[in-house]
């Protein structure tokens, strides 16, 4: 197809005239063949994936059916392993549910890395420089991370609506800024010992227990903590904001038309800033409940990488927000899982990553599934928008 | 005598729309063929069609006599067809010479041969006529010049048949008259000129044929001389059943809205609106009659709050509200069925439920402070798809899977409703069956009985004569004339249409 | 002034900016964000939002690493670097032109993946884990370039680099004439400020934009192969570091040119030099130095927009102006 043939499906909404349109049924089933194809892609997708990370098994030496079924046990083979995969999905369930919300509104937030870091920072921070009673310094100290993210999501957005610059590039270099700002940060004011760069821990009455911590037996060998309570209550509120309140509805709205939105009387600047904060915030969130539940303190963790992890679940969960907690989980118990893996049969933990990413490869690639549109869709027009209407970098 | 262009049953669909169905067009050598049809007709679609942006799903084409396969822009640039394009295809950091050579460069081994890209372009510019600076930057250069590099570059490629594409719309009168002596200079060396436009006094002014294209189909071909603009207008746009309203007399009361020395930008920042007032009272309809893209879309854009104004002001019920934002407008007792039923009016792929509450969802009852009240929400939208007779399997299904006739229900259904002030109605009944239509009639005059004042803004010349209590014509973002509805007749209004107002001289009095 | 400032002056200019060591530091720490820079550049000219370049640049050194190593030579594991370049590349294009996939999103897998595969293959190919290196690797030698390394003062500074700095220096000349004086460079500008204006006049919009990306591929993996093999001849765990990154950075701060580009990441790579001596003499943390490349690309992206949308206002005035005149 050329450009402006793509262009002119965009925008060429001309006259419908009545007579040989699909009728109201076949609307219907079209759409519900949409959501087929949509499943297919994805259950292609997950079966090549795992197709050429066999092939990745067997050059490594060792045994495919083998290597997935250790992987699932360590997944969730085991009381431990259940732990283990909880506790390395919260992470990824705050930084996937904090782009879902940025994806819904139309904006794509690659910022969730610094933001994570920067509410983990700033909450540490309110964590051991402040001494108050539990019930008020750990909500404190939540409250530090969400508050945290927010800021630091603030720049990029109101770049973006004042000025039009691309989010992708703003947010990118943002990400940077917060790694070297941490660094100096815990190697120089917020140093706790002159050997190495970390902050003094936080105060107990700010830590997320773990469940080891409560109960000997539960969650045994594990840092497992609490705190995936918080991500799970966290997921319910989200959804209930999208589902229930105006706030939600303006988000979901602008990210299904912006004409129409403005049209009807919705703020667009006032939606997508409020969607970006609320995004930081829980990318910060996620920051400081890590830091609470498992390190009590802030060590390096930039190798990690949960912000952009947070990116791609968020996109296998279709950008819903049940879907990207889900697809959290199961990124999360597949990590554990690729941990075990370490240890009994020497493939590195990278494996997953590697699976991971080729799903997303195969997934995003719609144009490699195009053999499926045989399964004709019709309807009216698909209508797509422009995200930022001056966008230009 | 064979012939210059021959495009036979064309056909060109679109996911949802037919934009070329079964085409039959003809253009003689040597001739000026106008094409004309309203926005979405399939003019442009039929045009890129003959110049290889498109490839038809079914049809043919034949240039003088022979069979031609099009399936690119080389294709047709090497069968001697040039179109100039209403949004220039111009990069804007290159210079004028590097535009027009753009894709056929002179080189020297494998390097540019600059001096050869300048004096070929000079050449060719002082052959045709069309002086331009060779070596400006396009961003430098005023929209007028542009286009004359735009013809450059066909001519450049030895273009026969040449296409352009609504070239008027970015000029001033004088410059028109310029483009006009250009195209019949070429004319007489022999090139053939097929003119995109909506402008009915160009037609008449400038071509030999005129060809009328209406919902993607043709509707004929007439030399010029052997028909008028009231004739083309209806040809645009006119139905074959003449559809007559009963309405009572009109209960008029007070000025509702009032529209100042508006002027208004389009999005090419030439002048769209130049200096329109009007005023529109309860429980009447003052209808703005015209062929679009005269300023229609930038004056309802503008009353509605989408658009900012450059001049002039507007009132709603004596409150200035030219700086207010749309939400407050609304509230202030506006609403408005835009003429951009898909893309402004709903959200397609929302369900039906979101789509009716977008002016009121932050209020009670639908809302109570920042919750939505999901019951009350589900109650208004079964009245509504009931009480507008929407046919639907459910208020939860996507907004796409409607028709478009019960989507504009839809529309009608949330913006009267909300019991405006003012009810902004644009193109209502674009595209929507016979009973569709009835429907949208029938609501339109109850809520000008019920007391509010109605802007009807429609290129159906019908439409607007059987419903209005006035008539006003927007020609090129003027207001030309007003009369009462009783009193309009066709050719009246087809004279403003046309831009030919009671005395000429008129049309020479600079914008205040 | 009095003597004493003047000399303290001196001194100051004498240890910071004239010091040859820093120079050529300054030369060397800049190799790889030009590179990378050019990445960047060629593939936003072409109107392609490219963020892939890290982990091109990844893949650059590990493949040049295994190169040296099982050839036990440097250029063959430069050869190495740039197939893998072209190959990834390649299947980014691939994915994003062809079967249109989000662009960002490829950008952001490929990177993620990159950083696990070459860790991964680390450990498969050389059944290490962990930083790999081994005295078998071919490394990249100094080059000492007769004549030029005689000429008293730049002599040194211009001579005994390896060869990828020098062949960094071309590129970038090669890319300007690329742009500016050929055909092809021509299109591919046009293809990134109007795609369609070039598609109307028959240009390949496709094939330009693949071949921008193939051509970033070969840049990023130029550079990561001068990581790995440049100095010490070995791979470790995301060694490049968010260069690719700062190339991008480079990259929008030149404004979208090759000399730019050159200049910016000179500028970054002088800050960055006596970065860490200022560090030592406790004047200002490194860190703030390593930010500049990015702080700066803010603010330079801010002031280029501002003046932009100035300068749209005003030749929308002069068009409505324009239109007056009836």
């Amino acid at each position: 197809m050329s450009e402006a043939e793509k262009t002119a499906e965009e925008v060429d909404i001309a006259t419908d005239g009545d007579e040989g349109k699909p009728t109201l049924g076949e609307r219907l089933k079209n759409s519900g063949k949409a959501l087929l194809r949509r499943s297919m892609t994805i259950l292609l997708s997950l079966l090549a994936a795992v197709l050429v990370g066999s092939v990745v098994i067997l050059w490594y030496g060792e045994n495919p059916v083998r290597v997935y079924f250790l992987l699932l046990q360590g997944a969730f083979g085991s009381q431990r392993a259940i732990f283990i995969s909880l506790q390395r999905a919260t992470p990824l369930i705050f930084t996937a549910v904090a782009s879902t919300i940025a994806f819904r509104t139309g904006v794509f937030n690659v910022g969730v890395e610094g933001q994570f870091f920067i509410g983990a920072i700033l909450g540490t921070l309110v964590g051991y420089a402040v001494k108050l009673p539990m019930i008020l310094h750990l909500p404190l100290t939540l409250l530090a991370g969400f508050v945290g993210g927010a800021v630091w999501a603030y720049f990029p957005t109101i770049m973006r609506q004042k000025l039009g610059i691309s989010e992708i590039i703003t947010t990118i270099m943002t990400n940077y800024i917060a790694t070297l700002l941490i660094s100096y940060l815990t190697n120089y004011p917020m140093r706790a010992s002159p050997t190495t760069p970390e902050t003094p821990p936080v105060q107990p009455t700010a830590r997320l227990l773990q469940f080891v911590e409560i109960n000997g037996k539960l969650g045994k060998g594990t840092q497992a903590h609490i705190g995936i309570l918080l991500a799970i209550a966290m997921v319910i509120v989200v959804y209930y904001i999208f589902k229930r309140t105006t706030a939600g509805y303006e988000w979901r709205m602008v990210g299904l038309s912006f004409p129409f939105s403005e049209f009807g009387g919705i703020s667009l600047d006032r939606t997508f800033i409020s969607g970006m904060l609320v995004s930081g915030g829980i990318a910060g969130l996620g920051g400081i409940v890590e830091i609470l539940g498992v390190w009590r303190e802030y060590k390096n963790l930039f190798a990690i990488g949960f912000g952009f992890r947070g990116n791609l679940a968020a996109l296998l969960g279709g950008r819903t927000v049940i879907g990207s907690a889900v697809a959290a989980l199961f990124y999360g118990s597949m990590e554990a899982g690729a941990l075990g893996l370490s240890f009994s049969v020497g493939i590195p933990r990278q494996l997953i990553d590697v699976i991971v990413g080729l799903i997303i490869f195969f997934m995003a690639a719609e144009g490699m599934w195009d053999f499926i549109k045989h399964i004709k869709v019709g309807g009216a027009p698909e209508l797509v928008q422009r995200t930022s209407e001056d966008s230009e970098v | 005598m064979t012939a210059a262009v021959e495009l036979i049953k064309i056909r060109k669909v679109f996911p949802g729309v037919i934009a070329n169905d079964d085409v039959d067009f003809t253009v003689e050598e040597g001739e000026i063929h106008a094409l004309v049809g309203e926005n979405g007709a399939g003019k442009s679609t039929l045009m890129n069609c003959l110049y290889g942006l498109y490839r038809p799903d079914g049809g043919s084409i034949k240039i003088r006599g022979q069979e031609a396969s099009i399936r690119s822009n080389s294709d047709a640039i090497d069968l001697g067809i040039g179109m100039v394009h209403q949004s220039f295809k111009l990069v804007p950091s290159f210079t004028v010479a590097e535009n027009i050579t753009l894709g056929t460069e002179p080189t020297k081994g494998i390097f540019l041969d600059r001096e050869a890209v300048h004096d070929s372009v000079t050449e060719i510019s002082q052959r045709f006529g069309l002086r331009v600076d060779v070596d400006a930057r396009i961003q430098d250069l005023p929209v007028g010049v542009q286009q004359r590099v735009e013809i450059l570059k066909a001519l450049y490629r030895e273009a026969d048949i040449l296409i352009l594409d609504e070239p008027t719309a970015v000029l001033t009168p004088q410059e028109t008259d310029d483009l006009f002596v250009v195209i019949r200079s070429l004319v007489a060396k022999g090139k053939t000129v097929i003119f995109i436009t909506h402008k009915l006094r160009e037609v008449l002014e400038i071509s030999d044929r005129v060809t009328v294209m209406r919902d993607g189909k043709m509707v004929g071909t007439k030399a010029t001389s052997d028909t008028d603009s009231v004739e083309l207008a209806r040809m645009m746009v006119g139905r074959d059943v003449l559809l007559r309203v009963e309405k009572d007399e009109a209960q008029i009361g007070d000025t509702v809205l009032r529209v100042d020395g508006l002027k208004v930008l389009d999005n090419r920042a030439l002048r769209a609106v130049r200096d329109v007032s009007l005023e529109v009272r309860a429980g009447e309809i003052l209808g703005i009659a015209g062929v679009q893209g005269n300023g229609q879309r930038e004056l309802t854009e503008a009353i509605v709050g989408l658009r900012q104004a450059t001049a002039g002001s507007v009132w709603l019920n004596g409150k200035d509200i030219t700086a207010l934002s749309v939400r407050e407008r609304r509230e202030a007792g506006l609403a408005c069925v835009p003429e951009d039923r898909y893309v402004r009016g709903l959200a397609l792929r929302a369900t039906l439920e979101d789509n009716l509450i977008v002016a009121n969802y932050y209020r009670p009852p639908m809302s109570k402070g920042p919750i939505l009240d999901l019951d009350q929400i589900g109650a208004y939208a079964d009245e509504m798809l009931e009480t507008y007779d929407v046919r639907t399997i459910g208020k939860d299904v996507p907004a796409f899977t409607l028709s478009g006739g019960n989507l504009q229900k839809v529309v009608l259904a949330r913006e009267i409703s909300a019991e405006p002030d003012l009810l902004i109605v644009a193109q209502p009944t674009r595209g929507l069956d016979i009973g569709s239509i009835e429907f949208v009639h029938r609501r339109i005059v109850e809520a000008r009985d019920a007391g509010a004042a109605v802007l009807l803004v429609s290129a159906e010349l019908e439409e607007v004569m059987s419903l209005s209590d006035r008539i006003a014509v927007l020609y090129e973002g003027k207001l030309v004339g007003e009369v009462p509805g009783a009193e309009a007749t066709e050719q009246g209004l087809g004279l403003w249409m046309a831009g030919i107002t009671g005395a000429l001289a008129e049309e020479e009095v600079p914008s205040v | 002034m009095d003597s004493n400032t003047m000399a303290q002056i001196m001194d100051v200019l004498q240890r910071y900016v004239f010091n040859i060591a820093n120079l050529q530091g300054m030369l060397r720490l800049a190799t790889p964000v030009v590179l990378a820079g050019l990445c960047a550049l060629i593939t936003s000219r072409a109107g392609i939002l490219n963020i892939a370049g890290e982990g091109m640049m990844l893949f650059g050194a590990w493949f040049g690493v295994a190169g040296a190593f099982f050839f036990e030579d440097a250029a063959v594991g430069v050869a190495a670097a740039m197939l893998s370049g072209l190959v990834v590349s390649g299947l980014f294009a691939l994915f994003s032109l062809r079967f249109r996939a989000n662009i960002i999103v490829m950008g952001i897998a490929i990177n993620i993946f990159a950083r696990a595969a070459t860790i991964f293959l680390t450990r498969l190919v050389f059944g290490i884990a962990g930083a790999f290196s081994d005295p078998r690797i071919a490394g990249l030698g100094p080059i000492d370039i007769p004549i030029l390394k005689d000429i008293p003062i730049l002599g040194p500074l211009l001579s005994g680099y390896t060869f990828i700095v020098y062949l960094a220096w071309i590129l970038v000349a090669l890319t300007f004439v690329f742009l500016y004086r050929t055909p092809w460079g021509l299109h591919l500008r046009a293809v990134g400020e109007n795609p369609e204006a070039a598609e109307t006049l028959g240009i390949n919009v496709g094939r330009i934009r693949f071949g921008a990306v193939m051509a970033s591929g070969v840049f990023a993996s130029l550079a990561g192969v001068y990581l790995s093999l440049g100095h010490l001849q070995m791979f470790s765990d995301n060694m490049s570091a968010g260069r690719g990154f700062i190339g991008m950075a480079v990259n929008t701060f030149g404004g979208g040119e090759p000399l730019g580009v050159f200049l910016a990441s000179i500028l970054f790579g002088f800050v960055d030099t006596i970065g860490w001596r200022l560090q030592g003499e406790r004047l200002i943390p490194v860190y703030f130095i390593s930010m500049l490349p990015y702080v700066a690309t803010l603010v330079a992206l801010t002031v280029f927009t501002i003046r932009k949308k100035r300068a749209r206002l005003a030749a929308m005035q002069s068009n409505s102006n324009h239109d007056e005149e009836a």
